[in-house]
């Protein structure tokens, strides 16, 4: 887990405005659930302190892979933008458009590295990662070298960081390296390409 | 294939407020819950339907009538839809109540997600009121967790 050191503002200022109460009756819960799952992470997590119901929703890991397989398709209709599109090695788009890539998202949309926080990692990021990968919103990215070999997954909706353990020495070189879903076991996977030298 | 259509069949609806629509069997037979009812039950056809009242029925069969109707285009469906959910949020409530009971599933999706369109950057202040939804943190509770996620508070809308 990432602390973040930022002071910001405790309470929103509520406006006094006479806003626009409906007097409507309570949804059912499932269609709260499904409104819930049209919208994107950042929204989410900002509805978390709406009430306890909604925080125990929100964070249930079912509703995780429901979000999750809704905001696939709504990125085919335009409805949301997901997938992270890297353009050199220190920005991250995030696209409308999956079929579309190369239509730049707004400014707005542009996440900077600096923002993923990756200076509170055990690099100096004088030295730029080799690479990245991306997955359903997930980005791993990898530093590696005859002697160094780290990876580190990034939760682009979330902002929050962990190191994956490469298995491999300092005897192995890394020629490709790839990033997916795996059904099976429902995880994630790191699919590494390697030459073993002591083999050779 | 048998001749059966020749003759449309009708089929009367009975709102909340005792209004009747008669319209055609096959306009009708898209909600699920009225078409079980068709099949299931006895052969009276005034269907009652007390969870709906007649100012929502008007926009349902509006929307159905459309929806049946083989020769319009996706494109043009698509902008009757999206002109369809154009409506204040109270009303698009009450359709979502009585698409949910008279189990229309375009019709609910259309309308969950023109919600989850407009309340994107709303604040949970906005959410709460809209929805009804009484805050049942402390408040030390619910500062802590902004806390957790406290950029997610960036670029909201004002109320």
């Amino acid at each position: 887990m990432m602390e973040s050191c930022v002071f910001g503002i405790e309470e929103e200022e509520i406006k006094g405005e006479a806003g626009h109460r409906t007097g409507i009756m309570y949804l059912p819960e499932d269609v709260v659930v499904d409104i819930l799952s049209r919208l994107p992470v950042k929204s989410l997590l900002r509805f978390e302190c709406v009430s306890k119901q909604w925080r125990s929703s929100i964070s249930d890991h079912q509703f995780a892979k429901f979000q999750l397989s809704r905001s696939l398709s709504l990125v085919k209709t335009g409805h949301q933008k997901f997938l992270l599109y890297s353009s050199g090695y220190d920005k991250f788009y995030l696209m409308h458009n999956s079929e579309n890539p190369c239509e730049k998202a707004e400014d707005d949309d542009v996440v900077n590295i600096e923002k993923l926080e990756l200076h509170s990692l055990p690099f100096d990021y004088e030295n730029p990662p080799n690479t990245f990968r991306s997955c359903d919103g997930l980005l791993l990215v990898g530093w590696y070298g005859q002697f160094h070999k780290y990876f580190f997954l990034w939760n682009a909706c979330l902002n929050t960081c962990i190191q994956v353990q490469c298995p491999l020495g300092s005897r192995f070189t890394i020629l490709e390296f790839g990033f997916c879903y795996d059904h099976f076991s429902n995880d994630y996977k790191v699919v590494i390409m390697f030459i073993n030298y002591d083999v050779i | 294939m048998a001749t059966t259509t020749t003759e449309t069949k009708m089929l009367t609806l009975c709102t909340s407020d005792k209004q009747q629509f008669q319209i055609e069997e096959t306009i009708a037979l898209q909600a699920v819950t009225i078409r079980n009812m068709v099949e299931d039950e006895c052969a009276s056809n005034v269907i009652p339907l007390p969870n709906v009242n007649s100012k929502i029925m008007i926009q349902i069969i509006e929307y159905l009538k459309k929806h049946v109707d083989s020769s319009v285009s996706k494109e043009d469906m698509e902008k009757f839809d999206s002109a369809f959910v154009e409506k204040k949020l109270s009303e698009i409530f009450d359709i979502i109540l009585a698409a949910n009971y008279l189990n229309i599933k375009n019709l609910l999706d259309i309308c969950c997600q023109r919600v989850a369109d407009v309340m994107k950057n709303k604040s949970p202040e906005w959410v709460r009121r809209t929805f009804n939804i009484v805050n049942d943190f402390t408040a030390e509770e619910e500062a802590k967790i902004r806390k957790e996620h406290e950029w997610a508070f960036e670029g909201v809308d004002e109320d």
